[in-house]
């Protein structure tokens, strides 16, 4: 469908090389760029090879390039399984350390390093065309307002080391000096499981007060409590993205980019999903009785999650008066929409069951 | 590849890994900033030790050696031990070599930089190594260390007192957290205490590249900032602060900036492939390499700063004196004999504006203070010259608090003793005697009133007349000469003696080989054929003209103080217009506050040399002494007439001179007869 928009590039087939495959976006983008006939260049550390080998099943256009986006040298060497081949065109970078409570050496390491180590790798490829960035929509820290999707800004507050990190080394790809390259860089809202399966990897987010209303529920009849507390205000919206959704939409915007030199997006829904109502469909799916009850105290609300096995480095997410403009994407790919919560809230829910 | 890691206190997001190419070598830099997170850093130290030849750590407290003892604070001291066996540098040493250097060449080049002003550190423990190459440079070294590093909102002044504190309480900077230093505001209602305010008033203030990241700066608007090496975020800062003019010690020659002193140390170090530099693997490599720093003009917030200038006047005539408001109802009173006398101890005071001055070709608003001396003419002459510099200099400390960058000395304050060169040397600001537009708008007014006279024709720009400099040789003389050859067919010049005639004779043919040049000893051998004479002698009022003998329709441009023509001798000839000065207006919608004894808004063209040179932030001692200089008088009237100075007044012995009065003294002329024959009327 997009191949009649003028100002498209259009591959029949890339050559791509991909950081971070074997994640949980990563696998899935990847099968499906392997599916369309691409040239795709892995990268994998030496240790995780026979993983990644378990993931993807062999074939011809499928090729695994060792090395480690925390090293100077981001390639290996020495032992490579195959080369790279001079006529890269695209680079990939999804690998990133994704958990709210990793520890900041751990996500500089990864996210910044990494990028900054990325960024001189591509810098002296000599026939790359495009380079896609993961960032994410937490770049934003806890900005007060409608954040445009070209705005970065460290002079606002970044609740963990994940955002700080990766708001750094979006910075450093926006400064960095790319000659021929174009830069595309995507900001995912929060990513949970697949709309259609409710698959998931693991528990994060959302998945937490899951966790805990899937315990609530085997109490459902006998709970000694009328009202559930949420620190939020009436206006805080989560930006939920399912996974098979972000990865259609990037497989559309990878495949399918405008000519212009730099651009960003927020992959974010256009649906406003509130807090509090995103909270009550839970509780009426699980056929809980309980209230929502905001709570304007987030201090002592960061005390009790703990207790409830939820990070408390959600709190200032929930509190979040963030929006996030989708102007630049809605411009460029009008015809990327994703489905009401309402229709996959149901298979998200039960496919996490699973994982409890 | 010698590959180098920077671990930086500062922001991760002037991070960069590039490849460097220097003394023949390649490099690969790349800046780890940890945003202040000390841990952080030393993890880093940790991980990355082996994957590089080199680390190096910048924004990190460095070596402090006081009284034979070396103070290494203890972070710094983990951070060197995490590095193991791998070679690394802080920048130190190139600094320690660097920055005094760097101070010097600019105290050479800018010499009211430093003279007079003060200097303020945010903090002088950070800039140790260089305290001593300040105070070469200023006396007044303000240190805001108290603040800085406990928020104790008080100052310590004077190198000595700084170093004493320092030695007492280095056993606590020790072992202060780095990361418990980070956002100090410096536009904090605390910082507002009385005990700060030294702080605030200093001209220049010194601030290094990591310190930018955790300061709130003031406003700095009208101040000079030296930092260490000048990075964006650092650019940024100084945008916002309004900052004036920003040095940057860090020299260009690598064309990266962000490289910075550690950076360049450790490639030096990677060079060299020692494990530790000396002074003399310095020393050689500075040498190598020009210093040049880099200067920095912030994009004022502001779109358009006011500069400001003075200016310093005074009472010309006794009359005149008796117009200060608080003297003036003893006039009439015996006393009033004596006041004018006594007024030579009285200070100098500010007496009003001049506003609304507006470049016509950039829009450029300039505003000047005016600062009356009041002494008279006479009083002033009478005095020791030391007297009057002293009196001088007060009004120059007094225009420099009030924001100004350049002063300029009229009448005869530009007259007194060495005619501003000892005002100069110890005013904080730059001093001019407007001379050069002087020189440059009498010469407007000389040939305006001999297009006015309308007696002399233009063929393709140079007038088809003869011209007679009298006193060529003098330094006026002389600049008017070469000014006029390039203007007139026939150009005589004229001095008392003959080999100066001849010397001058020659430089005028070289620079303009069509004119005719003569020359000669005795003016009135060649006043009858004169169109236009110039006198600039120091007759001191004794004739050197006999005027019954000038060509009728002559203008006459008496440039000589006192005038070489007299009043008396120039109303014997109506028919010869004598002219005593130009004067000119500014640009713009000028308003000047109380009068300065010109009609309307005409002011003096060394008033308006001084503005001009506000207006092109030229802040530089133009015209000093009684010597111009033909090149100063080009280029100043070169940006007068870019920014729209123009001739308003034509001024005589007795004031300004109409146009009336111009076209009686024509009509007086032809009437006098054949123009040729050098007769004089009544003959």
């Amino acid at each position: 469908m997009s191949k009649l928009f003028t100002g498209y590039n259009s591959y029949h087939t890339m050559k791509i090389l991909i950081t971070g495959a074997t994640g949980f976006i990563g696998k899935r983008l990847t099968e499906k760029l392997l599916a369309g006939g691409h040239e795709v260049y892995v990268l994998v550390r030496r240790q995780s090879l026979e993983k990644a080998r378990l993931i993807f099943t062999e074939r011809k256009n499928l090729h695994f390039i060792l090395g480690d986006i925390a090293n100077n040298d981001v390639l290996d060497t020495v032992g490579g399984v195959e080369n790279l081949p001079e006529d890269i065109d695209s680079v990939l970078h999804l690998a990133a350390s994704y958990d709210l409570e990793v520890d900041l050496a751990q996500a500089y390491s990864n996210n910044v390093v990494g990028t900054q180590n990325i960024i001189y790798l591509i810098q002296r490829m000599k026939q790359l065309k495009y380079y896609h960035h993961m960032s994410t929509y937490a770049v934003s820290g806890l900005y007060d307002g409608e954040f445009q999707e070209d705005q970065i800004a460290s002079n606002i507050d970044f609740p963990d080391h994940y955002s700080r990190t990766k708001m750094q080394a979006e910075h450093l790809v926006r400064n960095a000096i790319l000659r021929e390259t174009k830069v595309r860089i995507y900001r995912p809202g929060i990513i949970i499981g697949d709309s259609k399966t409710g698959e998931m990897d693991k528990i994060d987010g959302p998945y937490y007060f899951l966790r805990l209303f899937n315990q609530l529920a085997k109490f459902k009849n006998k709970l000694p409590i009328k009202y559930l507390p949420l620190s939020c205000h009436a206006t805080s919206t989560l930006p939920l993205l399912p996974v098979d959704v972000l990865v259609e939409w990037l497989f559309e915007m990878i495949t399918h980019p405008t000519t212009d030199k730099m651009r960003s997006y927020h992959l974010v829904p256009d649906e406003k999903i509130y807090i509090t109502g995103f909270v009550n469909q839970i509780l009426k799916h699980y056929q809980l009785k309980l209230k929502v009850l905001r709570l304007p105290f987030p201090g002592i609300y960061s005390k009790l999650m703990p207790f409830l096995k939820i990070p408390k480095q959600l709190v200032p997410y929930m509190q979040s008066r963030t929006s996030y403009s989708k102007a630049q994407i809605k411009q460029d790919f009008p015809h990327l929409k994703a489905p009401a919560v309402k229709e996959y809230l149901s298979k998200i829910v039960e496919g996490a069951k699973g994982m409890f | 590849m010698k590959e180098i890691i920077t671990i930086a206190f500062g922001s991760a997001k002037e991070n960069f890994d590039e490849k460097i190419n220097l003394l023949g070598d390649t490099f690969r830099v790349k800046r780890l900033g940890v945003d202040f997170h000390f841990e952080l850093a030393l993890e880093l130290v940790r991980k990355y030790r082996t994957q590089c030849d080199i680390l190096s750590f910048s924004g990190f407290p460095i070596d402090i050696k006081h009284q034979g003892k070396i103070h290494t604070h203890e972070q710094t001291q983990k951070l060197r031990n995490a590095a193991g066996d791998t070679p690394w540098t802080d920048g130190a040493n190139l600094k320690f070599m660097a920055i005094p250097l760097f101070l010097k060449n600019l105290a050479q080049k800018e010499p009211f930089l430093f003279k007079g002003k003060k200097i303020a550190f945010y903090s002088g423990i950070v800039q140790w190594d260089y305290l001593q190459a300040y105070s070469e440079l200023s006396e007044d070294l303000i240190f805001a260390d108290p603040y800085s590093l406990t928020g104790i909102p008080t100052v310590v002044k004077g190198l000595a007192p700084f170093k004493k504190m320092a030695g007492q309480v280095s056993p606590i900077l020790k072992r202060l957290n780095l990361e418990n230093l980070k956002e100090k505001d410096f536009t904090h209602k605390f910082t507002k205490a009385p005990t700060m305010k030294a702080f605030f008033d200093a001209d220049i203030f010194i601030v290094n590249e990591t310190q930018m990241e955790y300061l709130k700066l003031q406003d700095l608007t009208g101040k000079t900032v030296i930092i260490d090496q000048i990075d964006n975020f650092s650019r940024k800062q100084l945008d916002q602060a309004n900052a004036d003019k920003v040095y940057s010690c860090f020299p260009d020659f690598v064309n990266m900036p962000h490289l910075g002193f550690t950076g360049l140390e450790a490639i030096l170090l990677a060079h060299t492939e020692k494990t530790k530099l000396d002074q003399d693997d310095l020393l050689d490599i500075i040498a190598e390499f020009k210093l040049r720093p880099e200067i920095y003009t912030p994009k004022s917030q502001k779109t358009l700063t006011t500069e400001r200038f003075s200016f310093i006047i005074h009472p010309l005539s006794k009359s005149q004196l008796f117009q200060i408001p608080i003297i003036k109802p003893l006039e009439t009173t015996p006393a009033g004999a004596k006041i004018e006398d006594m007024m030579k101890h009285a200070p100098g005071y500010f007496y009003g504006k001049v506003t609304g001055i507006k470049s016509d070709f950039n829009g450029k608003e300039v505003e000047g203070d005016l600062f009356v001396l009041p002494m008279t003419p006479k009083v002033m002459m009478k005095q020791k010259p030391e007297k009057v510099y002293s009196a001088l200099n007060s009004l120059c400390q007094e225009a420099h608090k009030k924001g100004s960058k350049i002063i300029g000395l009229g009448a005869y304050t530009k007259i007194v003793g060495d005619a501003g060169v000892t005002v100069n040397e110890h005013s904080p600001i730059p001093v001019t005697t407007g001379n050069s537009l002087s020189a440059s708008a009498t010469l407007w007014a000389a040939s305006f009133g001999v297009e006015k006279m309308g007696l002399v024709t233009k063929d393709s720009g140079t007038y088809q007349g003869t011209v007679m400099v009298i006193g060529a040789t003098g330094s006026i003389g002389k600049v008017c000469a070469r000014i006029l050859t390039n203007q007139w067919k026939r150009i005589i010049v004229s001095a008392p003696r003959p080999y100066k005639v001849l010397e001058l004779i020659a430089e005028l043919k070289e620079q303009n080989p069509k004119a005719e040049v003569l020359g000669t000893s005795n003016p009135d051998k060649y006043s009858a054929e004169c169109d236009l004479i110039i006198t600039s002698t120091s007759a001191q009022g004794e004739s050197v003209l006999d005027i019954m003998q000038v060509k009728p329709g002559c203008v006459i441009c008496d440039v000589s103080r006192p005038f070489d023509i007299s009043l008396d001798e120039a109303a014997r000839r109506p028919d010869i217009l004598v002219i005593a000065s130009g004067e000119v207006a500014l640009p713009g919608n000028v308003n000047i506050e109380k009068s300065i004894g010109l009609p309307g808004n005409i002011v003096y063209a060394c008033l308006a040399e001084t503005a001009l040179l506000a207006m092109e932030g030229r802040h530089e001692s133009f015209s000093l002494s009684r010597d111009l200089s033909y090149e100063r008088v080009c280029e100043i009237d070169r940006l007068a007439r870019k920014h729209g100075v123009r001739l308003a007044a034509v001024m005589g012995h007795a004031g300004e001179i109409t146009e009336e009065e111009i076209t009686l003294c024509r009509n007086h002329a032809l009437k006098a007869g054949p123009r040729t024959s050098g007769r004089v009327p009544g003959q």
